[in-house]
């Protein structure tokens, strides 16, 4: 009777292993995941975690987040500055979506000024125009639409450059928010 | 009788084969000296069209207008690595003396210019074709994608006979070769209101 080589058994199981492994992992979505970095200090994954990143990256539905959003960002207190130190998000903020199929559809925001909207809410048609307002109702059409991305920060990245826009803003200083369990400043970290 | 040597003949009749062939390419190789003063003649659609009236854009925003709006957005063809990059006031900026970033200050000749170029030279020698009268518009990538009749990532961006449809296709139909075609800058501007 032919004997088989244990290292041929070996082989077939980790060939097999590897085919998977190459069916699931796609490098381009891990770098976008990677390049994100850490959570920032104190600031749990949830719902106040990583403002004004692009949130699609992990929640678009290839993961690593479980849940999965069309339509997310975040809201800053305005004016913009190039200088990058007034990344407070706002809380109770609107952002208001009209998909190309005419249907509606509204977010508001949380006290570090992220928004989500899920698929079983809102599953648009892109194009979107999309207008945010501040909670006093100052609002502000963004004056192109949003293309074929959900991520707000997609293009909306901070610093402002040749090929991004910097983040959204409504023109409102929000005030102290004693009840944010995060502090409200992007990336801050705990409070 | 000396018996032939099967074995070197053949070697010898496939060495000539293969030593004529390689002579034949050589010289093929050779025949011709490139010359310098030949060109393809390229036909382009209206730089003039294309751009409308810089002192009035509000009433002739001419081709580009639509074309940075629905196409130029920075997650679509906005992006510096995407065939068809186009370049806006509000999405991708080339360098500018102004120093102006995405968002800020009005669009520049410059910009302007590369749309133009992004447009025809998306393919040059079907554009020609097409501008010449040889071939239909809906031969170009330009128009099939936003039409979807080819798979297009951004989806459907303009149905036939609609206002963005009549303006590119218009703008690439001289009407000395297409019964109905033309240029109407009204087209255009109705496509620049289309948000």
């Amino acid at each position: 009777m032919k004997r088989t080589s244990v290292p041929f058994l070996l082989l077939v199981p980790s060939l097999l292993l590897l085919l998977t492994d190459a069916c699931t992992s796609d490098p381009v979505h891990d770098g976008e995941v990677a390049a994100l970095g850490p959570e920032a200090p104190g600031i749990p994954k949830g719902e106040y975690h990583r403002a004004g990143q692009p949130c699609l990256v992990c929640h678009g539905g290839e993961g690593p987040a479980s849940t999965v959003f069309t339509v997310a960002g975040t809201i800053f207190a305005g004016p913009y500055n190039a200088t990058m130190n007034n990344t407070l998000g706002v809380d109770q903020a609107s952002a208001y979506f009209v998909d190309d199929n005419g249907a509606m559809n509204a977010a508001t925001t949380n006290c570090v000024g992220n928004f989500w909207i899920t698929p079983s809410t809102w599953n648009p048609a892109f194009p979107i125009i999309v207008e945010v307002f501040g909670p006093t109702g100052s609002g502000i059409p963004m004056p192109g639409h949003i293309g074929r991305t959900g991520s707000c920060a997609t293009c909306h990245q901070d610093p402002q450059s040749l090929s991004a826009v910097g983040h959204v803003y409504v023109p409102y200083t929000p005030p102290a928010n004693a009840t944010c369990p995060v502090n409200p400043v992007a990336g801050a970290g705990a409070l | 009788m000396k018996i032939p040597n099967v074995r070197l003949l053949r070697r010898t009749m496939v060495g000539s084969a293969l030593a004529a062939t390689f002579a034949g390419l050589l010289l093929a190789s050779c025949a011709e000296i490139p010359n310098p003063t030949r060109y393809t003649v390229i036909f382009q659609p209206s730089y003039a069209q294309f751009t409308g009236d810089p002192n009035n854009q509000s009433t002739n925003p001419g081709v580009h207008v639509f074309l940075e709006q629905q196409c130029g957005t920075l997650d679509c063809h906005g992006q510096v690595d995407r065939p068809f990059r186009l370049f806006s006031q509000f999405g991708l900026r080339a360098e500018n003396d102004a120093g102006n970033l995405s968002g800020v200050g009005p669009e520049t000749a410059d910009e302007l210019y590369s749309n133009y170029l992004s447009a025809v030279g998306l393919e040059p020698e079907e554009m020609s074709r097409v501008v010449a009268g040889e071939d239909s518009p809906t031969q170009l990538l330009l128009v099939e994608k936003p039409r979807n009749l080819v798979h297009h990532k951004g989806g459907q961006r303009m149905v036939e006979g609609d206002s963005l449809d009549l303006c590119l296709t218009g703008w690439l139909e001289d009407p000395s070769h297409y019964q109905d075609g033309g240029y109407d800058p009204a087209n255009c501007y109705q496509a620049s209101l289309v948000p």
